[in-house]
């Protein structure tokens, strides 16, 4: 536990440590194009910012309806075919929205059913490999006016359930 | 697309909010989520816009052209369509490492320059060509090395072993990676 934190810790500095190196010792104009590399991504924050507000609204929205908690009313019946517990849906739905939305039902989730359960345990391995669609489809593609994108969801969706599986299959052999 | 799904989610919210009586929290959750819109944005400029200086830096001085280098196999297995050592690749490479690690600050500048790069490749603007929706695909089922954020959470409630998931999650994601990789080359073949 304590090594896996520490070289968290360590990625970040490690990185900019040898970039800034690495650029020193190639004779880059290090500061300079530091600048203009911020100013980049400061323009394409702005870029973005537009569809981040109409995004988080629709989340929110959604949320307050309760529609997602009826979502988990719904799988109830499939709960024993398929091992996946229905307090675990609006989870993997949120996800799919906003990493912070899901957060905090994650933690509702080790708060009620605690952390080293079935539940637990698949609640955290299921986070490793569900994906925030939306806003990623929506950073990405709305600074260059994507509006077709064809496959990508459908083929999204079919990974995240085969992870969905797998995570199933993992943590009830834990 | 997403603008259906946009569409969706605010008619079928209010709707459905109206349904389970809370129709006086609608006006203000707008709001708050606006409010939170600028939060996140001001969090996101400062750590996007210090990301994107420190991979200008990279990318001048040559660092980034080593790594997509060292990832070309791999590169152009993923991604026939874009042209040998075109910028693209770069960026793709180093989205691909940052997410690996887990800098998902540093990986968003990145991914938004690859798009762009992939965009000039791009014969019908306004619809994602077979190289984005690839890049698209692995972007959002990433491989991460370490959650850290789940570690952390389990920390803080009380788990006896936080960081038992980690392997697990590292093979989950690898699946979830893998079997969406597999059905956009399947999409691929039959949406020409």
């Amino acid at each position: 536990m304590k090594l896996i934190s520490y070289f968290n810790g360590a990625i970040i500095p490690f990185a900019v440590l040898f970039i800034v190196c690495f650029g020193v010792y190639k004779k880059t104009d290090v500061f300079g194009e530091f600048v203009k590399g911020a100013e980049d991504g400061l323009k394409t924050c702005v870029s973005i910012l537009p569809s981040l507000i109409g995004l988080i609204c629709a989340v929110k929205i959604f949320r307050l309806s309760g529609l997602m908690e009826a979502a988990g009313l719904l799988w109830k019946p499939l709960e024993k075919i398929t091992h996946f517990p229905s307090e675990l849906v609006p989870l993997a739905l949120s996800k799919t929205f906003s990493s912070s939305a899901s957060a905090g039902i994650l933690t509702d989730i080790f708060q009620n059913y605690g952390t080293d359960t079935y539940i637990g345990r698949l609640a955290s391995i299921m986070m490793c490999c569900t994906e925030t669609i939306f806003y990623t489809m929506s950073v990405y593609f709305s600074p260059v006016g994507i509006k077709d994108s064809r496959y990508i969801i459908k083929c999204t969706i079919f990974g995240m359930l085969c992870g969905i599986a797998a995570s199933i299959v993992l943590a009830g052999a834990m | 697309m997403l603008s259906k799904i946009w569409c969706l989610m605010i008619i079928f919210g209010i709707f459905f909010t109206v349904i389970n009586g809370k129709c006086e929290k609608i006006s203000s959750v707008f709001l708050e989520g606006a409010a939170e819109a600028m939060e996140l944005f001001w969090v996101m400029a400062g750590a996007v816009a210090f990301w994107s200086g420190i991979m200008k830096i990279a990318e001048k001085s040559g660092l980034i052209k080593a790594i997509s280098e060292k990832m070309r196999p791999i590169l152009e297995y993923l991604f026939p369509d874009i042209p040998k050592g075109h910028k693209a690749l770069d960026y793709i490479s180093l989205n691909i490492a940052a997410n690996f690690l887990g800098l998902g600050w540093a990986a968003t500048p990145s991914g938004i320059m690859a798009v762009r790069e992939m965009d000039k490749l791009n014969r019908r603007k306004g619809r994602a060509t077979n190289a984005m929706c690839m890049f698209l695909v692995i972007n959002m089922s990433s491989v991460q090395l370490i959650s850290m954020n789940i570690i952390s959470y389990r920390l803080k409630y009380g788990s006896e072993n936080p960081a038992e998931i980690v392997l697990p999650g590292i093979i989950a994601t690898t699946v979830s990676t893998a079997a969406a990789v597999w059905a956009c080359r399947m999409c691929e073949k039959v949406e020409k």
